[in-house]
């Protein structure tokens, strides 16, 4: 029997079952082996498999509808950065000068506004003048998916007049659970035009007041454009 | 129940005939993993030979082999009291599943996936297409057409548009 090119007929329905078992770098990839491959590889058979169990929660929580017609096109939406909607009392804590302030109910007080506006978001908090400022936001690791991998985004906006952010370097820091030694940190600017970034660096060497740290960590995170006018930065 | 074969327990037992012409005998509990026998017990039309033009003997005879080994009329009965007694028979279970899918070589492999699709055997299909699945991942879809001896039906533009729709796969 060896020699017959018999696996050419393998029902889709065997080579689905088998493209199921693999992931979905394999099963895309060996889409071009044969027709039926292909065929397999778009079914939602396949597709099903590889998606995470709780995905129907994911999609009906998700701030950004979704739009797709198979399985797997669902599958490539989830697998770019996705904002589901949080229980209100997890949302951000805003901390000022130390003093913790819930977001909704306090913001207001330091000269912000907060309105309904852009990016999925039912509410948004605008920061006009402030000296010092901190955001925490804390999530359940509950509403997480397993075998997933996770990442956290700042999202904001910034007026084109606004100041002092090129300044000094935001820190930031991601921490799962209660463990300070397995936190990730780092800093950056938290501005959105690169070209006012070059300029504050070359004030600054130009006054030599402030050491200039070219030398930074080589993965230094910086804003990118959402697509939606809004910018992010993964932390 | 007039044909002077059928005593009295035949109805326990289903007559299954082979694409080559054998006739395996088999218990209504042990077809019953079957999802197309099943529907046919259900149905009331198990009478007589029931003709498997898909499955030749050796295949069927492994199918049935699979299936007794996986009916569970030795379990039942015994009470499996503890926790551990169960997860023992589990891991056993794997063990015979894997010893058996590996023993297979190519071609009984590939006839065993069509044959357990055909009768609708959705443990057993799982279990033979874990082991193909396991031949396919991590190769390029050149080695995969080696290992299987597949020609490829696509046209040069064809390919390129597999390409390009699934580009991060190909990086």
């Amino acid at each position: 029997m060896e020699g017959l090119n018999y696996f050419n007929e393998l029902p889709e329905e065997c080579v689905s079952a088998i493209l199921s078992l693999t992931s979905p770098l394999d099963a895309c990839r060996s889409s071009l082996v044969f027709s039926t491959f292909r065929s397999a590889m778009e079914s939602d058979m396949v597709w099903d498999r590889f998606l995470p169990s709780d995905y129907s929660d994911m999609v009906s929580r998700s701030l950004t509808p979704f739009n797709f017609s198979s399985k797997k096109q669902l599958f490539q939406c989830l697998c770019n950065p996705l904002l589901i909607d949080a229980e209100p009392q997890l949302r951000e804590i805003i901390r000022e000068k130390n003093l913790i302030f819930c977001l909704q109910e306090h913001f207001q007080s330091l000269g912000a506004v907060i309105q309904s506006i852009g990016a999925g978001f039912s509410e948004v908090a605008v920061l006009r003048t402030t000296n010092w400022l901190e955001i925490e936001g804390k999530i359940k690791t509950g509403m997480l998916s397993s075998n997933t991998k996770y990442g956290a985004y700042l999202v904001i906006k910034i007026r084109n007049s606004a100041y002092g952010l090129d300044l000094e370097k935001a820190e930031l820091l991601v921490q799962v659970g209660d463990d300070h030694d397995q936190a990730r940190t780092g800093s950056t600017y938290l501005f959105g035009n690169p070209d006012r970034k070059n300029n504050v660096e070359h004030l600054r060497s130009s006054s030599r007041l402030i050491e200039v740290d070219d030398d930074d960590d080589d993965e230094e995170q910086i804003l990118k454009e959402r697509g939606d006018g809004w910018m992010e930065i993964e932390l | 129940m007039s044909t002077p074969s059928s005593s009295v327990f035949s109805y326990r037992v289903l007559k299954l005939k082979s694409s080559d012409g054998e006739i395996f005998e088999v218990k209504q509990t042990v077809a019953v993993q079957s999802g197309v026998l099943k529907q046919m017990m259900e149905d009331g039309c198990t009478e007589g030979e029931i003709p498997l033009n898909n499955v030749d003997s050796p295949t069927l005879a492994k199918i049935i082999e699979w299936c007794n080994k996986h009916h569970d009329d030795d379990v039942e009965g015994r009470v499996l009291s503890q926790e551990k007694e169960k997860e023992k028979e589990k891991a056993d279970m794997k063990r015979w599943e894997s010893e058996f899918i590996d023993a297979l070589n190519r071609d009984e492999l590939y006839f065993l996936l069509i044959g357990s699709n055909y009768m609708n055997i959705k443990e057993l299909l799982d279990c033979a297409a874990q082991k193909v699945a396991g031949m396919v991942k991590g190769k390029t879809p050149e080695a995969i057409r080696e290992m299987f001896n597949i020609q490829s039906d696509f046209t040069e533009e064809e390919e390129k548009a597999i390409r390009k729709e699934n580009q991060w796969a190909f990086n």
